[in-house]
C-alpha cells in the first residue's frame, strides 16, 4: 500500500513537474533567436549577391542611431513591475546599427518585491524585429525582441549580501521572455501617406472636380547600416478617383 | 477486497501520469554549447559577407543621400508618377461654361446704283451666346528632372464642346432699298459645336521642403485658349431661310450683308477662357517628419533642424537633424 503510493506519487511528480532546467530554457531561446537572425541576415546577403537590395523605385527612410537613442531616452527613466514579483527601474538606453544588426541596450536596476532594500544591476540586450506602417496613424512603428539580459551584483547593492544572493539566483532561474514586456514599442517620426487629395473648385467659367490618388507603400526591409537604420519601402500610386462636382456635374 | 480495488486504481493512476509524461517529454534535447557557437559563427560569417557586399552597393545604391539624423528618399521614378497621375487626373476633370456672352457687328451696305455708289441700308448682328461648353482632355505629360525643379510639359485638348445662341438681324434700308424692301427685324436661335483644339502647358514644378516634408511648388503661366462656335447645319439653313424668306430685291440687299459670313467670323473669333493658377497647387510627397510623438505615455517635441534637400540620379532626399525634449505640460 505504502508502495503503490509512493509509486503513484513519483507518477505524479514525473508528469507533472516535467520542466527543464533554466540553463536548457536560456539555450533553446538564444537557438531560436539565432536561427532567425541567420534566416534574416540569409535574406540580405542573397538580395545583395542578386544586385537588387535596393531597387530606385522604392522609399528609403533613415534613422540615425542617436535620434531613435534620443528618442528612447527621453521615455526615461520608466518603472515598472515585472512578474508579479520584481520592480524594474529602466534608466539608461543606447542603440547601434551595424552592418546588418540592430542592437538595442537597456541598463537599469532590479530588485525584488519581497526584497524592496536589494536591487541588482540589470542589463537588457535585443535589437529590431520588426517596423511598419501603422494602419491608423501613418506613422512608422516598431517592436524591439529582447535577446538576453545580464543581473549583475551592483556597485551598491543597499543590503546584505544573502538577500542579494537571493535575489540574484532568483533573477537567473527567469526566462528572457519575463522581462520582454520591458522592452517598449517605439515610434519613428516619420508619417506615411495613404493617399494624396486635391479639392476640387469651380472659378467662373471654369469648374474642376477634386479626387483622391491612393497610394501604396509598405516596408520590405530593413537594414542597419553605418549608423543608420535604413527602412525599405515598395511604393505604388493610383489610379486617380475623381470625385463629384457639388453641384451634380 | 477494498484495500485491493484502492491499491489497482493507484496502480492506474500511476501509469496514466506516466504515459502522459511520456507524451509531454521534449522530443529534442536543448542545443548544446558547440551547436550554440556555430550558430554564431554562422551569423558572424554572414553580417561579414553583407559588410563587403553593402561596401560598394552602399555607394551606388544610397550615393547622393546627405547626413542627417532623419532622412527620407523618394523616388524620382515615383515621384515622376505621382506628378503624372495628379496632373492629367486635373486636367481630365476641367469643365468649361461660359454663359451670356454677347458680341455684335453693324455697318453700312454700299453698292453701285446706277452710276454711282450709294447705301442701300445698316446693318445690325447680334449674338447673344446663352451658353458655350467645352472638357479638356490631357495628354502624357513629359516630365523632366533638373537640379531644385521638375519641368513639365502637358498636351492638351479641347473636345467635346457645344454652344447655344440667339442671332437678332436688323437691317436698316436706306435710300431707294428703303420703298423696295424696307426694315427686317428677325431673330433665329442657333447651335453649334466647340472646335476641338491642340493645347501645351509647360511650367516646373520647383522642389522645396515645408513642415518636414518635400513639397513640389508648381510654377506654370496662365493656360489661355478659345472657345468657337461651330454652328451647325441646321443653324446654317436657319440663317440661310432667314434671307430666303424676304422678297427678291431684299434678298439682293442681304446678300450684299452675307450675313453667314459674318455670323461665322463673330462666333468663330471664339470666347477667350483662362485657366486659373491654383488649378495645379502644392504637392506634399507622402513621408514627412512629424514634430511630435507619444512614446511609452509621455508626449515628446521634436525641434528640426539644418533641413537639407537634394536630387540625385535616383532620389529625391529630405534630411533633418533632431532634436528630442519632452513636451511642455499643458
Amino acid at each position: 500500500m505504502r508502495a503503490a503510493a509512493a509509486l503513484v506519487a513519483c507518477a505524479a511528480l514525473a508528469g507533472g513537474c516535467r520542466g527543464e532546467r533554466p540553463e536548457a530554457i536560456r539555450a533553446r531561446a538564444e537557438e531560436a533567436r539565432l536561427a532567425l537572425q541567420i534566416r534574416g541576415l540569409q535574406e540580405l546577403v542573397e538580395a545583395a549577391e542578386r544586385g537588387d537590395l535596393l531597387r530606385p523605385g522604392q522609399v528609403l527612410i533613415a534613422v540615425g542611431e542617436s535620434v531613435l537613442q534620443d528618442l528612447l531616452a527621453a521615455s526615461l527613466p520608466q518603472e515598472r513591475e515585472v512578474a508579479g514579483r520584481f520592480r524594474v527601474r529602466l534608466e539608461k538606453v543606447s542603440v547601434q546599427f551595424r552592418a546588418s544588426r540592430s542592437l538595442v541596450e537597456l541598463r537599469g536596476r532590479v530588485s525584488a518585491k519581497a526584497l524592496p532594500g536589494t536591487f541588482a544591476d540589470l542589463r537588457l540586450v535585443g535589437g529590431l524585429h520588426r517596423v511598419e506602417i501603422h494602419p491608423g496613424s501613418g506613422l512608422l512603428t516598431g517592436e524591439l525582441m529582447l535577446d538576453e539580459f545580464e543581473v549583475v551584483r551592483a556597485a551598491a547593492s543597499g543590503s546584505q549580501s544573502d538577500a542579494l544572493e537571493t535575489l540574484i539566483e532568483e533573477l537567473g532561474r527567469e526566462r528572457v521572455e519575463t522581462f520582454a514586456e520591458l522592452l517598449p514599442p517605439f515610434e519613428i517620426p516619420i508619417k506615411v501617406e495613404q493617399d494624396l487629395h486635391i479639392a476640387g473648385f469651380g472659378d467662373g467659367p471654369i469648374s474642376v472636380a477634386g479626387g483622391r490618388l491612393p497610394l501604396r507603400l509598405s516596408v520590405v526591409r530593413l537594414m542597419p547600416l553605418a549608423g543608420r537604420l535604413w527602412v525599405v519601402l515598395d511604393a505604388a500610386s493610383g489610379p486617380w478617383t475623381a470625385e463629384r462636382l457639388e453641384d451634380g456635374r | 477486497m477494498r484495500r485491493r480495488l484502492l491499491a489497482l486504481l493507484l496502480l492506474a493512476a500511476a501509469a496514466g501520469g506516466v504515459w502522459l509524461w511520456q507524451q509531454g517529454a521534449p522530443r529534442v534535447p536543448p542545443p548544446s554549447e558547440e551547436r550554440l557557437a556555430a550558430l554564431r559563427q554562422r551569423r558572424q560569417a554572414l553580417q561579414e559577407r553583407f559588410r563587403e557586399l553593402t561596401a560598394s552597393q552602399e555607394d551606388q545604391a544610397l550615393g547622393g543621400a546627405p547626413a542627417a539624423g532623419l532622412l527620407i528618399g523618394i523616388p524620382t521614378s515615383f515621384t515622376t508618377t505621382l506628378i503624372d497621375q495628379l496632373v492629367t487626373g486635373l486636367f481630365s476633370q476641367v469643365r468649361v461654361r461660359l454663359r451670356d456672352q454677347h458680341v455684335r457687328v453693324s455697318d453700312d451696305v454700299r453698292g453701285k446704283v446706277l452710276f454711282g455708289m450709294r447705301t442701300f441700308g445698316r446693318f445690325d448682328l447680334d449674338v447673344d451666346v446663352a451658353e458655350v461648353s467645352g472638357e479638356l482632355r490631357p495628354g502624357a505629360p513629359r516630365v523632366v528632372f533638373a537640379r531644385q525643379r521638375i519641368a513639365v510639359t502637358l498636351p492638351i485638348r479641347l473636345v467635346e464642346g457645344h454652344g447655344r445662341a440667339n442671332l437678332h438681324l436688323q437691317w436698316d434700308s436706306r435710300g431707294l432699298a428703303n420703298a423696295i424692301c424696307g426694315d427686317i427685324d428677325v431673330r433665329r436661335d442657333f447651335s453649334g459645336s466647340v472646335a476641338p483644339r491642340a493645347y501645351r502647358v509647360s511650367g516646373s514644378f520647383e522642389l522645396g521642403s515645408e513642415s518636414g516634408a518635400i513639397v513640389l511648388t508648381p510654377r506654370f503661366p496662365d493656360l489661355k485658349f478659345r472657345l468657337r462656335v461651330r454652328p451647325d447645319a441646321a443653324s446654317w439653313r436657319a440663317v440661310d431661310q432667314l434671307v430666303d424668306d424676304q422678297s427678291a430685291l431684299c434678298r439682293t440687299a442681304l446678300r450684299k450683308v452675307d450675313v453667314h459670313a459674318k455670323l461665322e467670323e463673330l462666333v468663330g473669333r471664339g470666347f477667350e477662357v483662362k485657366l486659373p493658377a491654383r488649378l495645379l497647387r502644392p504637392i506634399r510627397l507622402p513621408a514627412g517628419v512629424q514634430q511630435s510623438l507619444r512614446l511609452q505615455g509621455i508626449d515628446l517635441a521634436l525641434d528640426l533642424t539644418h533641413a537639407v534637400l537634394s536630387v540625385s540620379s535616383e532620389r529625391l532626399w529630405y534630411g533633418v537633424d533632431v532634436q528630442t525634449r519632452r513636451a511642455q505640460a499643458r
